[in-house]
């Protein structure tokens, strides 16, 4: 009989345990944000965004400028461009990414990184040749993951004048660039590290995207933390490293045969905010062949790694997940993602149920 | 009629004429035109080719990086790049890439060089990287735009 007590004692403790660590899972409700265009504010296609502030900043690629937004309740109100069509001083070329810090937006387009202030004056720029992974802008330093074979680190920093400070992050692993899977070392390096790098202002972190590495850096580029967090993301998560490894890594497999690179992302995109890392879910469940029919947002704690609670709210069948952005308010996080819809890129706002009735 | 032959003789004549000046003036130009003094400079120490990298899609995963990538363990070589680059964005160019052979700022007989390299190549965008060898006494040997 003791035993069995003993049995359901455990099984008690385990069962809270579970509770105290894991939040659950808390519904959102989403919200269509109103964008005022005015007479030039349109857009064609979102390659990267960026919130500073209660300003909202769109990298529009094919139209070589970024867009500046003012945010207002569950409406942003067209500003200003940032940046003309060019390759002269102010200029941009295919810009991909954007990242703002102390009134300074920097941007990477195809000439290199230029850095604009929030209200559009053109400041100074740099050549930047590697292909960028990801890029983060803190204390006047560029934070790059780069995609280079003739350099075993992945991050490198930069100043604002293009000088290399210093690298740090040794690559996780190890590739045989004479595997002619590409047709260039620099594009095998970038599919196989693919990952973003996220910010608190005081330690970075480089999130895989292809096989869920999560390493947490000091700004100096001392390792802290790592885990592989595929687990967070269930069945599916491990499927889809598992499946990486097989593309990517293993010889016998010709991916060169096939049309186009897949995308078997783990997560999609990641934000860190106050205690919390939130990373948005990669919709297309490898595991079930199928895509989610909701908008998956895991939310960890950045000193232990552990999950701390997962958000949903519905996703349609012909929408797409893109990016993610977390803002604070006085009832918890709130969510701003970008969808592509059939009717273009739209920005929803996510909050949870008793939020939004607030 | 011998008048009519004559006139016909003439139109084609001038036709070829035409087609031959506008195909190759340029490059009868290039040829007529001594080699920038840094050039010769770099000739007589024996180096032969030549890359200016006055061109688009110098980045590692487009073609034209692709290719100087092949070019990094050339130490012979010399890159001739444009004259607003920073020592910063030199040392960013031979990190990138790996190269092993100079690379020299060029100033505006360079550049106006690439201009008439490029009009010979009959290459329509001026924004092309160009790989130049030169035979012996600075002859044109090849031009290859990339």
């Amino acid at each position: 009989m003791k035993p069995l007590k003993n049995f359901i004692y455990i099984g008690i403790i385990l069962i809270l345990q579970f509770f105290f660590a894991y939040g659950g899972q808390i519904e959102l409700k989403r919200k269509l944000i109103e964008i005022d265009e005015k007479d030039e504010g349109f857009f064609t296609a979102i390659a990267d965004w960026d919130i500073y502030k209660d300003y909202l900043f769109l990298v529009d690629n094919p139209l070589h400028h970024v867009l500046r937004f003012k945010i207002k309740e569950n409406k942003v109100e067209f500003l200003g461009i940032i940046g003309r069509y060019g390759r002269n001083p102010g200029e941009l070329e295919l810009p991909i990414s954007a990242v703002t810090w102390n009134d300074t937006i920097a941007i990477k387009d195809e000439f290199g990184i230029s850095f604009f202030d929030i209200n559009g004056k053109y400041k100074k720029r740099f050549r930047y040749f590697s292909p960028c992974i990801s890029l983060l802008f803190i204390n006047d330093n560029i934070y790059t993951a780069r995609s280079n074979p003739l350099q075993s680190d992945l991050i490198e920093v930069h100043s604002m004048d293009g000088k290399e400070l210093f690298s740090f992050g040794k690559k996780f692993i190890d590739l045989d660039y004479s595997f002619k899977m590409f047709s260039s070392p620099y594009l095998y390096d970038y599919f196989v590290f693919d990952g973003l790098l996220i910010s608190d202002g005081r330690y970075i972190y480089y999130i895989s995207r292809r096989f869920g590495k999560l390493i947490k850096f000091t700004l100096s580029g001392e390792t802290v933390l790592e885990k592989n967090i595929t687990s967070f993301f269930g069945k599916d998560g491990r499927m889809k490293e598992q499946e990486n490894t097989r593309l990517f890594l293993k010889k016998e497999f010709g991916l060169e045969k096939m049309v186009g690179v897949p995308q078997y992302y783990i997560f999609r995109d990641a934000k860190v905010n106050g205690r919390n890392i939130y990373l948005l879910n990669d919709a297309n469940n490898f595991s079930k062949k199928e895509k989610n029919s909701y908008i998956e947002i895991i939310c960890i704690d950045k000193n232990s790694f552990k999950v701390v609670s997962i958000y949903r709210s519905p996703l349609l069948k012909e929408e797409y997940i893109d990016y993610l952005a977390v803002m604070d308010s006085q009832n918890g996080p709130v969510f701003w993602v970008v969808l592509t819809t059939n009717r273009g890129s739209e920005i929803f706002k996510l909050e949870s149920i008793n939020n939004a009735r607030n | 009629m011998k008048k009519k032959y004559t006139i016909g003789i003439i139109i084609i004549l001038i036709i070829l004429a035409i087609y031959f000046i506008s195909n190759f003036y340029h490059c009868l130009i290039l040829d007529l035109t001594a080699l920038p003094e840094v050039v010769e400079k770099y000739l007589n120490c024996n180096s032969r080719d030549f890359v200016f990298l006055y061109g688009k899609g110098i980045c590692g995963s487009c073609p034209a990086g692709r290719y100087v990538y092949s070019l990094r363990e050339k130490r012979e070589f010399i890159f001739f790049i444009p004259e607003d680059f920073s020592n910063n964005d030199i040392d960013n160019l031979r990190d990138s890439f790996g190269i092993k052979g100079e690379i020299v700022r060029g100033d505006i007989k360079i550049q106006n060089f690439v201009k008439k390299i490029i009009s010979c190549a009959n290459v329509k965008e001026f924004y092309k990287n160009i790989h130049l060898e030169l035979g012996e006494h600075g002859k044109i040997k090849k031009i290859k735009t990339f």
